[in-house]
This record gives C-alpha cells, structure tokens and sequence, in this order.
C-alpha cells in the first residue's frame, strides 16, 4: 500500500503554496507530473501587486482549484484521466498583495497527478525553493519515511497511527481530529521536527522558509530511483 | 414375451457406478448470478466420487453418501460508498510562524468501486435416487441410470467459511484504499450481512445442484439387432432377434436385489 507522498506529483491529497514577495507578473503552467515541464508555455499567471497598506497586514491566501479537460476527439474515454487533455485553473489569472500566498488543489481523485511549473526558479513544485509549501494528507497507517529526490540529504519521518475506532464516539473523536493540522518547518534542508507523529487522515503541512530546491518524497520512492539509476 | 438380457446385483452395480462415476471426471460451468445484493460471475467445477449402491425393490436404485467436490471461483464488484458513507478531510488552517495562516481545501474521499475474488471450495455428501432410462439411438439400446429430481445439498458448514472468505477477500480487495483503515471492519460486517446465509445458499443451490441433479450413469448398452448365436462357418451365420423394446426393474432375488433388464424380441 503506497502513500502517494511526493510533492512533485500533486493529487486531490496535496497542495503547493507558494508565498510571493514582491510584485510583478509570474506565469506558470499546470503540467502531469513526472512529463517534460511547460517548455517555454506558461499559459496562466499569479499577478501581484503592492500591498494595498503600509502597517502590518496578515497574509491572505488565494486558492486555485485545478481540473483537468481531455481534448475532445469523438467519443472517447473518462475525460478526466485518459488520453490527451490538460489542467486548468479555474481561474487563469490570480491577483494577490505582497506577502500573500497561493494555493494549488485538484478536489478530484481520479484527476492524475500534475506539477505546477512557474516560469520563474523559485516557483515550482517540483522543487520547493523558499517561501512555499506542500501539504499532504496522509491516508495509510504506518511509518512514511520522506526525503529529497534530488539528494539534498532532507530526510524525515512520519508515523501516521491506525485509529481503529470500536464505536461512534470514538469515530467521532477521530472525525474531530482530521482538523488539525501538524507543521514542518524546512529551513536550509533540514525539518523541524524530523520526526512528527500524527493519525491517520491528518494534514501535515511541509513549510519550505529557504532551500536548494527539494522535494517531500517517499523514501521508498527516491531509492527506488537510485537503485534503478546505479544499477543503468 | 420378455427375455432376461442382463441381470445386476448389488455387488456388480456397484463396480459399474464406480467405474462410471470415476469416468465422468470434473466438470465446470460459468455465469453470472446473484449473491446477496451484487452481480457476480462465477466458474465452478464439481467432481463426483463414492457412493454406495442399494437396490430397492420394485424400481428405486438409491446411492448413498454420493460424494461432489465443488470449487468456485467468484467475481464481484463492490461499491464501496453503498456501505460506509463517503469521508470528508475539513478544511484545515495552521498558523506557520512568521508567515500567517494557512489553510487548505476541504477534500472530499469518493470511496471507489472494487473487483472483489473469492475462490473456495468444499465437499457434500448427499443421497440420491436414480430412475433407469432406455432410449434408443442409433441402433442401440442404452439403458442408463438417471439421478431423479433435485437433491437437497446440504451445505451446512461450508457457508460460514465462504462467508469468513468473502470477508478476507473484501478485507484484500480493499485494502490499498485511502483512509479505509477506520472503516474497514464495519464494511466487511456490512458486505457479509448483506450476502448472509440466504445469499450464499441461493447462489450455491443452482450452480452446484446440476453437479448431481440429471446425472446420467451408463448402465449398459443392447445392440437393437442381438446376436444370439455367433457364426460358426461359412455356412452358418450368426443368429441374431430384434429387440423391439427393452424394460428395466429391480428384482428381489433372495439372498439378492438385482438389476434386470428384460426385452420383447422378435427373430
């Protein structure tokens, strides 16, 4: 039973933030996960502008809902996975203050995974630079070890509990739970806390303040890749 | 006038019932029918063996303790939001330090619709009761063993072990699905609740009863053209009568009950 724990393949149980500093215009694209990138195509745009005060202003978030549309060619196949299609935001173009962060989720599960790719280097999330994030829900029970598929050396873990709730009340209790959240902070590659328990159905959100460009990914997963890659 | 053409006893028919029931061999079927409240496709396959012949006067041949193992393979599919209600993630905000508040979507959790394989097998043991059929065909007459109406097949404990297998092939079934974890107890309980003893007996009893319902056991075969005396020379043929018709009835003998075939002929 697989996690699906990577932030470069982002699914109906992930989010990428990204926080954005200073004004000007940044497109992007919405790409599948694992594929070439936007090749020079970023159809959509954050536009931020100045801060609408001078004094302090909490941070605002906007949330973009992503889809994915199959190019119509007959009558073929679920629109929303099969054959060649490609996501799209509900809104092309987001506007935002200074300081203010946006947020990437597709609601639907059967939508493959994607990436966000910005045209600038720090926006992307396929590689969390700084002042970004990636939330995950975790659905299976048991201990997630996570690190960078790029070889930075983050590396943690999550134990994610099996409730097993024997009646309602205790049903209920763990419902209540899935609420709250738990954080970890990244600062130069390393997570604080390295080690984060939590039950199963929680968010944990992964909060990149500065970074080389790095990724949540399974551990499983990134060896995988290395065996693969020594072995070639 | 009717002639003897062949007489049976116990000991004999039952030699002839095991040779024949070891030549039927498996046999297997498929389709599709109901289990509970699901489709479900099914191959089985059954095989008979042991059985013990008692001739009863005037016309029963009773086989007792006839032994079928059946094994069957089952598919269905399981809709997982028909039993547990669908799951929502809230939406969930936490403050990150030096950044503000940040919150993510409420996530809805479809729960998906599931292939489900059960494959089990058991044995029975049952009592049947064969009529004797003659037919004619191609200029022979076959006299053969028929096993006569439906037989009751007691199922008895194999049920509540198909049950607790299609719980475990459930629990397999559905075990790579996001957050089932909480959930999955009360979804195995719910889909064999839903199947119960009724179910299973109502699938089983029409694909497993023709195994042994219908059977045919050759008993033996009369050419229609008999040949009584064989040749003995080039000028003297063979001997043959016509059997007009053939009759079968069992025939207290003492110390024996036999088998007799009797027949009308004409030369």
């Amino acid at each position: 039973m697989t996690e699906n724990l990577d932030s470069r393949a982002l699914r109906n149980t992930d989010c990428y933030g990204q926080r954005f500093m200073k004004p000007g215009t940044y497109p992007y694209a919405l790409v599948p996960a694992g594929g070439p990138g936007a090749g020079g195509d970023f159809p959509y745009v954050v536009e931020v502008v100045e801060k609408s005060s001078k004094g302090e202003r909490a941070m605002h978030q906007a949330t973009v809902t992503v889809r994915f549309e199959k190019e119509r060619h007959g009558d073929c196949c679920d629109e929303r996975t099969s054959g060649p299609g490609r996501f799209v935001p509900d809104l092309e173009r987001v506007t935002v203050e200074a300081g203010d962060m946006v947020v990437w989720n597709s609601p639907d599960a059967a939508t493959r995974p994607f990436a966000v790719d910005g045209e600038k280097e720090f926006f992307g999330s396929s590689a969390l630079t700084n002042e970004c994030g990636y939330t995950h829900v975790f659905t299976t029970p048991g201990e997630h070890e996570y690190a960078d598929a790029y070889g930075s050396g983050l590396r943690g873990v999550v134990r994610v509990a099996d409730p097993q709730p024997r009646n309602q009340k205790e049903l209920r209790a763990w419902r209540a739970r899935l609420a709250e959240g738990a954080l970890v902070m990244i600062n130069d590659g390393r997570p604080e806390p390295a080690e984060l328990e939590i039950v199963l159905g929680q968010t944990v959100f992964f909060a990149v303040v500065t970074g080389p460009g790095v990724t949540i990914t399974e551990a499983s997963l990134v060896e995988q890749r290395s065996s693969s890659a020594g072995a070639a | 006038m009717s002639e003897i053409l062949a007489a049976i006893d116990e000991m004999a028919a039952q030699q002839l019932f095991d040779t024949e029931v070891a030549a039927l061999g498996t046999q297997s079927t498929s389709g599709s029918s109901s289990l509970g409240p699901f489709g479900v496709s099914y191959a089985v396959s059954g095989t008979l063996s042991n059985g013990t012949v008692d001739l009863i006067a005037p016309a029963t041949v009773e086989i007792a303790d006839l032994r079928l193992d059946w094994h069957v393979d089952l598919t269905f599919q399981l809709d997982i939001g028909d039993f547990i209600p669908d799951i929502h993630i809230p939406q969930v905000c936490i403050h990150i330090p030096c950044v503000g508040t940040v919150c993510t979507p409420k996530i809805d959790i479809v729960w998906p619709t599931v292939p489900v394989h059960v494959s089990f097998g058991d044995f029975l043991l049952t009592t049947v009761d064969l009529g004797v059929a003659l037919s004619l065909v191609s200029g022979v007459w076959k006299v053969e063993g028929i096993v006569q109406g439906v037989p009751s097949l007691q199922f008895g404990a194999s049920t509540a072990a198909l049950l607790a297998a299609i719980g475990l092939a459930v629990s397999a079934a559905v075990a790579w699905v996001p957050l089932i974890g909480p959930f999955l107890a009360v979804l195995v309980g719910a889909v064999v609740a839903a199947i119960g003893i009724a179910g299973l007996t109502g699938l089983l009893g029409p694909i497993i009863t023709p195994f042994v319902s219908g059977t045919r056991f050759p008993i033996t075969d009369v050419p229609a053209l008999f040949e009584v005396l064989p040749a003995s020379g080039p000028f003297d043929p063979a001997v043959f009568v016509t059997v007009d018709s053939l009759g079968a009835e069992i025939q207290h003998n003492p110390p024996e009950d036999e088998l007799v075939v009797l027949a009308d002929i004409t030369a």
